[in-house]
């Protein structure tokens, strides 16, 4: 075949591969990417192309939803739930040790505040029991520092930040704060057709197929609910029938960095 | 169709790509052009298609494809402190003490590094005594206030470069907590060391941002610009301008 003949088939082919559906007919993935939306990593595949992204901040949950292009609505939602990371103050009581000697009175002033712990709503009894000691702490934290005592600034906040390791949620906690339910829709019609606990990235989950039937049209809608130690993720689907395979391989690739890697035999 | 005329097709292709890639549609000769940022001289090849606004320490370059600022974000470590002092000096003993005390209070020392709380109580102390002592509260001369802030701009720590960076850019994303670090690479500009940092939406990985951060004599010149809607600047304007100055040099404190 003379060379030029090769060649133009070549570059075509070339520019077609890109937004070609992978030879297994496997839905395509763009390259894994970790978000950090509160202080615990989280990695996973977004669709490949064809959704456009946005921030999601909204109903409880913070994270990135991808919306397909010139589509009908379909989303894929990936998010945390506020209630439950703006619950965890380890982290945040970790910064203010760290920057107890550099940070001046007014800077550690509004971080030792910013560390105090919400006490209505509570989502389990350890958390009920610790948040109030937790505060008590951090008041000796902020007398002291009134005292111009950061020793006494820093045993304060070392004891409060002892008292923030408390047991991870359990499966059943997270579910009953994230699950999916027919009271949030007012104008849609829910039918939840199957539940079921599993695995997912290594941890705990909870799966809900539902449809939401709205004008006449039916939206096949799937969510995930993983427990992650203190933190609930939750991945969503609200789309077709064809969009679930999409979904599942986004699922599919989550993944926590600060997990041990699994261990196979 | 022959085979050489298939070869010659193929190549004519081949070429057509490239130069779409390498070079923006409608690109008209650049003309080199010397920018007054600030503090810094910056000379560059300016094409006759991009506006020039110059705003003082801030200077932008309208592209079409959205504005490129170069901006000098003022004194970052004591050596440039140091500068401004001696310069606000100068102006005090040639009986412009007003002048002085403008040219200082302009400045943000509460965001100098210093080693530990109690020492950035102290410098702060100085400094706010050196402005108290020119404004006359209470009257008396300021020679003393001066070296005290001198003798301490000497015992403050030198900042690491990522630290520089670190500062650069908080101070550029102050108003912007949605904002995070992407990436962040060493790069040059005009033979310069200079830090190239990329940031995105934190929820969604999107309106990607890049800054260029160019410390110099203790100051920093950042280029940046931001992309609503893209998650990667690769390529993107910013390189491009940056790619386009030829020279960069601090120009000292006015007299």
């Amino acid at each position: 075949m003379p060379l030029g003949s090769a060649v133009v088939p070549l570059i075509l082919t070339a520019m077609l591969a890109s937004c070609a559906p992978s030879k297994s007919g496997a839905p395509m993935l763009g390259a894994p990417e970790t978000f950090d939306w509160s202080g615990v990593e989280l990695e996973f595949a977004p669709p490949h192309s064809g959704w456009r992204r946005e921030g999601q901040l909204s109903g409880g949950l913070r994270g990135v939803r991808f919306i397909r292009e010139h589509g009908t609505g379909e989303v894929i939602e990936v998010a945390e739930s506020i209630a439950a990371a703006d619950r965890d103050r380890g982290r945040l009581l970790d910064d203010v040790i760290r920057d107890i000697e550099t940070l001046d009175d007014r800077a550690l002033r509004r971080a030792i505040d910013q560390a105090r712990w919400r006490t209505d709503s509570p989502l389990t009894d350890a958390e009920a029991s610790a948040a109030p000691r937790v505060n008590a702490a951090l008041d000796e934290a902020v007398a002291a520092l009134a005292r111009d005592d950061r020793s006494g600034v820093r045993w304060a906040v070392e004891r409060a930040r002892n008292e923030c390791d408390l047991p991870e949620l359990t499966l059943e906690e997270a579910v009953a704060l994230a699950r999916v339910r027919a009271e949030q829709f007012r104008i849609a019609r829910y039918e939840e057709s199957a539940s079921r606990t599993l695995t997912s990235a290594g941890e705990p989950a909870h799966l809900v197929d539902f449809t939401l039937a709205v004008d006449g049209r039916v939206l096949r809608c799937r969510q995930l609910v993983v427990v992650h130690g203190r933190r609930i993720f939750v991945m969503s689907l609200q789309g077709r029938e064809e969009d679930l395979p999409l979904f599942d391989a986004v699922t599919a690739s989550l993944r926590f960095p600060d997990s041990a890697p699994a261990v196979t035999p | 169709m022959t085979a050489r005329a298939s070869v010659i097709l193929a190549s004519a292709m081949l070429v057509a790509a490239l130069a779409a890639c390498s070079r923006p549609p409608g690109a008209v000769p650049a003309q080199p052009r010397d920018l007054q940022v600030g503090r810094f001289g910056v000379r560059m090849l300016v094409p006759d298609d991009v506006r020039v606004v110059a705003l003082g320490a801030r200077c932008e370059l309208h592209t079409g494809d959205g504005p490129v600022v170069i901006e000098d974000l003022g004194p970052f470590l004591a050596e440039a402190y140091r500068v401004e002092l001696e310069a606000a000096r100068a102006l005090w003993r040639d009986g412009q003490g007003p002048d002085a005390l403008a040219a200082l209070a302009d400045l943000s020392p509460a965001a100098i590094p210093a080693g530990d709380h109690v020492e950035h109580r102290e410098f702060l102390a100085a400094w706010n005594g050196l402005l108290a002592a020119l404004a006359e509260r209470p009257p008396g001369s300021p020679e003393a206030a001066f070296t005290d802030v001198s003798r301490r701009l000497d015992q403050l720590p030198e900042p690491t470069t990522d630290e520089l960076v670190e500062r650069a850019t908080a101070a550029l994303f102050s108003d912007d907590e949605r904002r995070e670090i992407a990436s962040r690479g060493a790069m040059e500009v005009a033979g310069l060391p200079a830090v190239s940092v990329d940031s995105w939406y934190r929820l969604s990985h999107d309106n990607a941002s890049r800054v260029i951060v160019l410390p110099l004599r203790g100051r920093v010149l950042v280029f940046h610009g931001s992309f609503p809607g893209l998650r990667t600047t690769d390529s993107l304007v910013v390189g491009g301008v940056v790619a386009a100055i030829e020279h960069v040099e601090y120009q000292g404190a006015r007299p």
